[in-house]
């Protein structure tokens, strides 16, 4: 049995244009019919009052409201429809210290990039499968923080995916032999 | 302490799980996935532009710099603020455009930066060689990871990171 995304919907909200078309297309493939999109937090959140949507995919850098900005308004601005959502958080972040702040504001979990499609459906399905539990406390309105964090980007995992191999390519080869060569002066 | 200074107690709620409703049990169509990652890997969006954009970013502020390292009023911190961003950007999105050496690379930057306290010569200096070696990959257009080749000089980069962290006694 499939999961049936035709009757939920998704905001995307992501400042660089080819990123929010290519998380786009990979929601589209698996199966989100109701997908609306903004470029930054501001209009996401405009957006998030309009169509109320299942579940938020956003960035963390954007101008003039930020990701992070974006979640704690979700959490806790009055107009917020629903302050429960499951908020993703797509960063190139992967520092303690950067989690911990992003759980802090609000964060249900936490997509590191560059991601593989897999990685986006499992963060995906974490949300249906795991909700968190909320906490009202005096100074935070969000999911539980204590369940363990994500698992930071591990780069050479990313090598299985590689298209391009540099050795095959005398020229390419060359190049990163040279900037190795340069590096090691350093 | 006063009742009003007692800290609030937390509440713990549990909503209503109104996704898995619509969405119903289940997993996802594997052959959706590979759908999926081929379209990753596929993708014809020119990252090179995008790419040199941040590149241009972090050697404005190097530019900026070189003149200021050594004055009283240098703030080695914003510094490595301002840096951060464009070195993010390039981790993030290398990988989602075919570039995952320009990742690799942009994470062990990323990884220094964020373990430093202070910004000084030799700082600038690992910068400086972590963005050349970026600015060559995508003015080459070295996508993909580099096989063997990309990995020795990822390998280099973490040398010299750690040469670093070593002389300045940084735990990481």
């Amino acid at each position: 049995m499939t999961y049936d995304f035709s009757k939920a919907s998704i905001l995307i909200v992501e400042d660089m244009n080819p990123m929010l078309t290519l998380t786009r297309s990979l929601l589209g493939i698996f199966g989100f019919k109701n997908i609306y999109t903004a470029q930054n937090g501001e209009r996401g959140f405009d957006l998030f009052i309009e169509k109320k949507p299942d579940i938020v995919l956003t960035d963390w850098l954007m101008e003039p409201v930020n990701g992070v900005e974006l979640v704690h308004k979700i959490r806790n601005d009055k107009r917020s429809p629903d302050p429960y959502v499951p908020v993703i958080l797509m960063t190139g972040y992967s520092h303690k210290l950067r989690v911990e702040e992003a759980r802090d504001n609000g964060i249900t979990e936490f997509l590191v990039k560059p991601f593989t499609a897999k990685d986006l459906f499992t963060r995906i399905s974490q949300v249906i499968e795991k909700p968190r539990q909320f906490v009202e406390a005096q100074n935070f309105f969000g999911p539980d923080r204590r369940r363990k964090r994500a698992k930071d980007y591990q780069g050479p995992e990313k090598r299985e995916e590689d298209t391009v191999d540099a050795h095959r390519d005398e020229r390419k080869f060359e190049i990163l032999q040279k900037l190795r060569e340069s590096v090691k002066k350093t | 302490m006063t009742e009003s200074e007692t800290p609030k107690k937390a509440r713990f709620i549990t909503p209503p799980n109104k996704l898995k409703k619509k969405v119903g049990t289940g997993n996802i169509d594997p052959a959706l996935l590979d759908k999926a990652q081929a379209f990753i890997r596929d993708n014809p969006v020119a990252f090179e532009p995008y790419a040199m954009e941040e590149i241009k970013k972090i050697e404005t502020i190097l530019k900026e710099i070189k003149t200021t390292i050594k004055t009283e009023t240098f703030d080695g911190k914003k510094v490595i603020e301002r840096i951060t961003s464009p070195v993010m950007i390039l981790k993030a999105n290398g990988g989602m455009f075919r570039y995952m050496m320009v990742s690799e690379i942009a994470n062990i930057l990323l990884q220094f930066l964020e373990n430093l306290n202070d910004f000084n010569d030799d700082t600038f200096k690992i910068v400086d060689a972590n963005t050349k070696t970026l600015k060559a990959l995508i003015l080459n257009k070295i996508s993909g990871s580099g096989g063997q080749e990309g990995y020795e000089l990822s390998k280099e980069l973490y040398g010299v990171c750690e040469r670093y962290y070593n002389k300045y006694n940084i735990e990481v």
